[in-house]
């Protein structure tokens, strides 16, 4: 998938998958590829870092917040993302216009 | 903020290390904001470390397990620019984003006093070059010479910060600024008779000081990814436009501007045996400037004629004979032949190039509006050379009296004839002073 079309596709991917709740980074890494190979069968794996970009800029244009989780001693820090509520509008808005993009990702509000 | 870092054991530490230096990298290769670096680094190193756990729990020894993760997180070069577009418009993350990645912890620029001495003199440079512009040069040439400073002003600037930052490609722009400055100075040392041996070798052994002094430590692995290979290529190509520009918009003819050529300038002097005697200028142009003047008009030379005696053949004054030639010539309103009209030019001392020394007897310079003039028509111009006649022979050089006339155009280019008594004779370019 050429960049530019790969920014809005992970932009899409994310909202939707925290519609249901908050989640964390490999969390949403794991959600992700497979909706990768789901909409790009046959390319290549999906660079797992290119999901942490995508969620600093979402979050930096005000659609998602993050904090910081601690998970045991001797282990990193898990940073949790949830849906800002124009964050919510904005994932409500495409779910509407692409209702696949939840079945494929689980993203199904409790 | 606190980094976590892993347990005790010694080989557990290194693979760390391994994975907080590919973090390193991709932060390098972006332009994640100082206040969010320390941030994003964190999260990152986490999922390296939780994906490194999760394959060593499948098998793998511990360093082909960082391998693994390393390997499916992506280059630096394909997360880098993805972070920097997080953070900035396209635009920057395709532009200064690629000069300017996010601070490294690579250590300081050993002489970054020297090289911000050159790149703040530059900038000084740069500036006054852009007015030398805006008062020199014709519009168009004007406009782009200027805007070329402020390009190489602005990218000097950059360069600066990119010093700062460890950047390879700034280290080159400084580097090939001192090159371009001691060519310069030994051309100029080639070229002028007046130029000091003294000021040229202290200008080479200062720029030879700054290239040996400036270092920077080596993060050419960082420029060596993505676009940013073409990072230091672009810092040289903006040299040669920040400083080529503006040099040639000075020396290279303007394709907008009337040249020498384009004027045909035919000058005729009438000596009748009784009246007034008489010079008269048809000039008719066969491409006029597209832009007239200059963007600042400081310079008050405008486009004139001027007429004078050419001493060079005329006999000498007797006694206090010597004419107040400044007062006797009248005249040199423009007639535009086609219409009729008149164009007002205003009456000027000569300057100093159009007061040749030969000009022993005074002259008088018209100055005409050049936006006026209009492509294939011919303008007449009449000088009254009041006071002169036969009569006065001795004065004017006699009836075979030689009288010499001058045009200059805007300080640029001039045209010159000799026209004696009774007879018409073509002008031809000379240079101005």
């Amino acid at each position: 998938m050429a960049k530019l079309h790969l920014e809005p596709w992970l932009g899409r991917t994310l909202l939707a998958s925290l519609l249901p709740r908050e989640r964390y980074g490999l969390e949403l890494v794991d959600r992700t590829e497979i909706a990768w190979r789901h909409d790009n069968p046959g390319q290549g794996a999906l660079d797992e870092g290119s999901v942490y970009a995508s969620l600093r800029g979402l979050e930096h244009r005000g659609l998602l917040v993050g904090k910081w989780v601690k998970v045991g001693v001797d282990r990193p820090r898990r940073r949790y993302y949830a849906l800002t509520p124009r964050g919510q509008r904005v994932a409500d808005r495409q779910l509407a216009a692409a209702p696949g993009v939840s079945r494929v990702i689980g993203g199904v509000r409790p | 903020m606190s980094r976590w870092e892993p347990g005790s054991e010694a080989s557990n530490r290194d693979v760390a290390r391994s994975l907080r230096a590919h973090v390193d990298r991709v932060l390098a290769a972006s332009s994640v904001p100082d206040g969010q670096r320390e941030d994003v680094s964190e999260e990152l190193y986490g999922h390296l470390y939780e994906r490194w756990q999760e394959a060593i729990a499948t098998g793998l020894l511990p360093q082909a397990a960082a391998a693994s993760a390393i390997e499916a997180f992506g280059t630096p070069g394909a997360i880098g620019p993805q972070l920097t577009s997080a953070y900035h418009s396209r635009l920057y993350a395709s532009t200064i984003g690629l000069l300017l990645p996010t601070n490294t912890s690579s250590g300081g620029v050993e002489g970054f006093g020297r090289a911000l001495v050159l790149l703040g003199l530059g900038i000084v440079g740069q500036l006054i070059l852009a007015v030398a512009l805006a008062i020199l040069a014709s519009p168009l040439p004007a406009i782009a010479g200027i805007a070329a400073c402020l390009y190489g002003a602005l990218f000097s600037v950059l360069a600066i910060k990119g010093l700062d930052r460890g950047q390879r490609w700034a280290l080159r722009f400084v580097q090939a600024i001192c090159f371009i400055d001691i060519v310069a100075s030994i051309d100029l040392a080639f070229a002028s008779s007046q130029a000091s041996v003294l000021a040229v070798g202290i200008a080479v052994a200062i720029d030879w000081w700054i290239i040996t002094g400036v270092r920077v430590p080596d993060v050419s692995a960082d420029e060596s990814v993505g676009l940013r290979r073409l990072a230091t290529p672009f810092a040289i190509a903006s040299l040669v436009v920040a400083y080529g520009v503006p040099v040639g918009a000075l020396l290279a003819p303007d394709p907008t501007q009337a040249a020498a050529y384009d004027l045909s300038m035919r000058v005729t002097a009438n000596c009748p045996a009784s009246g007034p005697w008489s010079v008269v200028a048809d000039l008719r142009w066969s491409k006029t400037d597209l832009f007239g003047g200059r963007l600042l008009p400081v310079l008050n030379d405008g486009i004139g004629l001027s007429v004078g005696r050419d001493d060079d053949t005329a006999p000498a004054f007797p006694g206090d004979a010597m004419p107040a030639f400044d007062e006797d010539v009248t005249g040199g309103d423009l007639v535009d032949l086609s219409t009729g009209a008149t164009i007002h030019a205003d009456l000027g001392p000569a300057d100093e190039w159009t007061t040749p020394t030969v000009f022993n007897v005074g002259n008088r310079k018209f100055s005409i509006d050049p936006t006026v003039m209009q492509a294939g028509r011919t303008y007449e111009t009449t000088f009254l050379l009041d006071g002169a006649s036969a009569d006065e022979g001795v004065v004017w050089g006699g009836r075979d009296g030689r009288f010499r006339v001058r045009y200059e155009h805007l300080g640029r280019w001039g045209l010159e004839v000799i026209a004696t008594c009774g007879h018409t004779e073509t002008a031809w370019p000379v240079p101005l002073r």
